[in-house]
């Protein structure tokens, strides 16, 4: 795919940011009439601010993890003010998806945008997969609990250590690597 | 005469993906009836659908509403879109998808199309299937014999020519992992047609392992028993190690 607007990475950025709102949206429980808005809304943000945000965050995914709970209760704002049902009712984030309140709620990191964990954490899920790259960074990197992590992932505990066993063993065949960030 | 409901179908070919609604307020006229409770269901790990139950007499039927589908394109080749949308729209959809007018470049422009679909349609030549959402022991099993098979592919073949090869199918297997623990039981539509094209390009040499592999995934697409694809998966690993070793530096 080529397109004379946009620089490669920009590129990418823009296709990641798409890939993961989708796949965020599928798993979250806004109503799908309201979708189309917030992936029309947010293709044309992305589309006219790429060269900005592709030097303030890591990757497209980061970025979508980053503005999607605050995009999704915009959108239901304004849908149930266009019903009449009071812009500035109840805000309904119960029914965004577990990893919202789990992005969000972990006061060890105050910042989800703090630029070396964002790296660390996009590095991971680059190398390993979305699943591997986040249990890994809980785990390793966060210091969580290896069978709470679990659970909130849905595994065993044992499926858990043996993940991240697996990552660390091959993060250890690189050299130096295994001893540069594992805490 | 018989009623009709506007759909609103979109399709976005950077993320490969469809979102078809309709208005509430419409269904509700040609129902006579009015749309309190939407149901939303997860059909698989990539498709949302919505529908309101009607009672008719003892029978509840449920008229489609709205859906959101991942992976459009990549499904449809194998066909594994068709059953999750009335006829109409899911023709609506591929007209979409493969519009020979659209510019090859221009993936950022969505793709939109309205179409009415008589009221009849929405239920009655609709079937979706109950969803299957798979114990989470066959979900175990069968995620820890794609990462076997996947990281036996990793450690490559035993040519430097082939090692690009395995590495690639060593990835998708990976992935198709990855998405297995992330549906947590549900079918994976689109990693299945992701990895099933993956297999299908590799070499001659390697079809007596990756056709059975291949055909075991599409057990993965939907909701029945897991428990043969795991059992495939892992002789097609034991094959493949033994394969490796046969032709070995020893060899």
């Amino acid at each position: 795919m080529s397109n004379s607007k946009y620089t490669t990475p920009e590129l990418d950025f823009i296709t990641e940011a798409l890939v993961r709102l989708v796949r965020r949206l599928n798993s979250c429980g806004l109503p799908v009439v309201l979708r189309d808005e917030v992936a029309s809304a947010m293709h044309e943000y992305l589309t006219r601010k790429v060269s900005d945000l592709v030097t303030r965050y890591p990757s497209g995914a980061t970025f979508i993890d980053a503005v999607f709970t605050t995009r999704c209760i915009d959108a239901l704002r304004t849908w149930r003010a266009q019903r009449g049902e009071g812009a500035r009712g109840e805000r309904m984030v119960e029914i965004f998806d577990a990893v919202v309140a789990d992005t969000f709620a972990d006061v060890r990191l105050p910042n989800p945008l703090d630029l070396s964990h964002a790296q660390l954490q996009a590095g991971l899920i680059k190398r390993f997969g979305v699943r591997k790259g986040q249990l890994v960074f809980r785990v390793k990197v966060l210091g969580d609990d290896t069978s709470v992590a679990a659970a909130e992932f849905g595994i065993s505990r044992s499926r858990a250590a043996h993940i991240i066993s697996e990552v660390l063993r091959e993060l250890g065949d690189d050299d130096g690597l295994s001893g540069g960030w594992v805490v | 005469m018989t009623r009709t409901v506007e759909f609103s179908v979109s399709y976005r070919a950077l993320s490969d993906s469809a979102l078809i609604s309709c208005a509430d307020s419409e269904v509700a006229e040609a129902l006579g009836v009015p749309v309190d409770e939407v149901d939303q269901q997860q059909l698989d790990h990539d498709t949302t659908v919505e529908s309101v139950g009607v009672e008719r007499g003892d029978a509840l039927e449920h008229y489609f509403l709205a859906a959101q589908v991942l992976g459009v394109a990549l499904r449809s080749r194998l066909g594994l879109v068709d059953h999750v949308l009335p006829t109409r729209l899911h023709s609506t959809l591929m007209s979409l998808v493969h519009d020979s007018s659209a510019e090859p470049a221009d993936h950022f422009t969505p793709r939109r199309a309205t179409t009415w679909v008589p009221i009849d349609e929405l239920t009655k030549l609709w079937s979706v299937p109950a969803v299957g959402r798979r114990p989470g022991f066959e979900v175990k099993a069968v995620c820890a014999a794609v990462d076997d098979l996947s990281r036996a592919f990793g450690r490559g073949g035993s040519r430097p020519s082939s090692r690009q090869l395995h590495a690639g199918i060593s990835d998708s297997l990976r992935l198709l992992a990855d998405d297995l623990e992330e549906a947590d039981g549900l079918p994976v539509p689109m990693a299945v047609a992701r990895t099933a094209r993956v297999l299908s390009n590799a070499p001659d040499s390697l079809r007596n392992i990756t056709v059975p592999i291949g055909e075991a995934v599409f057990d993965l697409a939907t909701g029945e028993s897991w428990n043969d694809a795991a059992c495939i998966m892992r002789d097609a690993r034991q094959q493949l190690v033994r394969e490796s070793h046969d032709n070995g530096p020893s060899s």
